[in-house]
């Protein structure tokens, strides 16, 4: 089975750690890389962009926003999805992030399962 | 007061004095105008007793002696009457009439002389005694000391008179003194009143500058207030949605993984669900009391979105229909937060009073002034009677008001409540 290659912009610790081993436990995707910012994110995406094929974005980033990531991978030839994973999962912010050019976007309290099946399902095309 | 009160004396003590010193120098000079007269009717009247006495001593008709006892009598009355008046002048009785006495005592114990002896029938006698010149003499002698008492009495009234014409044109110099002391007086309380007015005035001043620095003063006070409150909520809520929450989704994320888990005992996936749902509430509550601290959805991503994600929040915990018809303004972070504050706490306020069916929210711009709207359709109140609950509008008044803002509430009774907010467009903070 094909592993898909992941890029994760989270700036929480304890959740990205958790979120890298739930999702190599659980689901066929690696992560290649983790940034907790907008800049380092921007940075992956130029240089490392064509190698990925999931990039796992969280909305609300300590430098910089997710919405900016979404707007630049918007601009680049980029084949990955875009999933968002945000606390905050309103009408608002799904359209936002729609027409910004995510795949997806999941609240990250009531929606990680899923998530998980997101993933998993990826995997399976 | 004083003054004037001393004033107000001296001029009555001089007017008087002035008016008794007249009077008396008056009365006295008509006194001693009288006394002339009574001095020339004394000598006129002995005058006719000599006549009447030589006519009896001629005729020896005691008709004579009748007229002439008659006169001596009516000349000792004028002649009394004559030293009354002079006295009257000559109070300090330095005027001796005693002279003129003796020699009236002479002139008639003469006449009587005749008299009696006439009566006695020694006419002849009488005749010799009454032709001598004696009797001429001593009336012109008479006269002559009628003069100097006259005289000296008429010096008196002189004196008098100078000392009246003095105590006159000290009077009038008094007088004058006194109008321009009143005229002077005048014109010092005129200025004390100045004075006393000018200083009212600057005291006023000063307490009325007081009274703005107080103001300000407690007006930063009270912003400082605020911002020391609303920092140490957003403190609170970063915290709680950083590390509280990291903590709730790895949480989340090791059930996920968990639930995965072959060969579980019977009963554990019925427990992991318990637990899951605990978790699931747990992190609902962090989310309330977050929201309630400081609405991140604030601070990332305006004013308009937190609105939205309030409205439909509340939609629940009120039990009502949350209409939120919003559209994008223009406001510094400071204001976005304000108005989010009057929403949050006219919506709180509802579902503690109002009780009714559905709400609005309405913000909008149009031109240069943001307006936030609340309206219910429940229970209503009296905005002249303003409860407990109502504090928090209070204070966001003077929040909005900070911001050059206004707030007004209209409700009665029955009629729902309606709440506006308003405040001029600013030029929207950076976002960092």
């Amino acid at each position: 089975m094909p592993t898909l290659k992941a890029l994760i912009v989270e700036d929480n610790p304890i959740i990205l750690g958790n979120l890298v081993t739930t999702l190599e436990e659980l689901t066929e995707v690696k992560v290649v890389a983790t940034v907790d910012n907008e800049a380092d994110a921007v940075r992956e995406l130029t240089q490392r962009g064509q190698e990925l094929d999931l990039v796992i974005i969280d909305v609300f980033l300590t430098a910089g926003s997710g919405l900016g990531v979404l707007k630049t991978a918007q601009g680049l030839p980029l084949t990955a999805r875009r999933v968002v994973l945000t606390n905050y999962a309103t009408d608002d912010i799904r359209r936002r992030c729609a027409s910004l050019g995510s795949d997806r976007v999941f609240d990250k309290s009531k929606e990680l399962d899923n998530f998980l099946e997101y993933c998993e399902s990826l995997g399976e095309h | 007061m004083p003054v004037v009160l001393a004033l107000g004396i001296s001029i009555m003590v001089v007017n008087e004095s002035t008016y008794r010193h007249s009077h008396s120098t008056l009365s006295a000079g008509i006194a001693l105008t009288d006394a002339r007269v009574q001095a020339t009717e004394t000598l006129q009247l002995l005058t006719a007793a000599s006549l009447y006495a030589h006519a009896y001593i001629l005729s020896g008709s005691t008709d004579e002696a009748v007229h002439y006892r008659e006169v001596v009598k009516q000349m000792h009355a004028v002649k009394q009457k004559a030293f009354d008046l002079i006295a009257q002048v000559d109070s300090a009785q330095t005027i001796s009439v005693d002279t003129v006495e003796a020699l009236v005592s002479e002139e008639i114990r003469d006449t009587d002389e005749w008299v009696d002896l006439v009566a006695r029938g020694q006419p002849t006698t009488a005749r010799t005694d009454a032709i001598s010149t004696r009797s001429r003499e001593r009336r012109d002698q008479l006269r002559e000391e009628f003069a100097l008492i006259l005289e000296k009495a008429a010096e008196i009234q002189q004196g008098a008179r100078f000392s009246l014409y003095n105590a006159l044109s000290m009077s009038r110099l008094a007088v004058h003194l006194l109008a321009l002391a009143a005229v002077l007086s005048m014109f010092v309380f005129q200025r004390q009143l100045r004075q006393s007015d000018q200083l009212l005035i600057e005291e006023r001043l000063n307490l009325s500058d007081r009274v703005k620095e107080r103001t300000a003063e407690l007006t930063e006070m009270a912003t400082h207030l605020v911002h020391a409150r609303e920092d140490e909520r957003a403190r609170l809520a970063r915290e709680m949605h950083d590390e509280m929450g990291g903590l709730h989704t790895s949480m989340k994320l090791e059930f996920a993984r968990l639930r995965r888990v072959p060969n579980m005992p019977a009963n554990a996936p019925e427990l992991l669900a318990s637990i899951e749902a605990r978790l699931n509430e747990s992190i609902a509550l962090k989310r309330r009391i977050i929201e309630n601290l400081r609405p991140s959805a604030l601070d990332q991503l305006g004013l308009m979105p937190a609105l939205e994600i309030l409205c439909s929040d509340m939609e629940s915990v009120l039990g009502q229909r949350v209409q939120a018809d919003l559209a994008p303004v223009s406001s510094s972070k400071a204001a976005d937060l304000t108005l989010y504050r009057i929403a949050q706490e006219a919506l709180t306020n509802i579902g503690k009073y109002a009780g009714g069916a559905s709400v609005q929210v309405r913000l909008a711009q149009t031109g240069s002034e943001i307006q936030l709207t609340v309206r219910d359709n429940g229970k209503g109140f009296n905005p002249a009677q303003i409860g407990h609950g109502r504090h928090g509008l209070v204070g966001m008044r003077m929040r909005l008001e900070s911001h050059g803002g206004q707030l007004s509430i209209q409700s009665a009774p029955g009629q729902g409540t309606t709440i506006v907010a308003k405040l001029p467009a600013q030029a929207p903070t950076a976002q960092t």
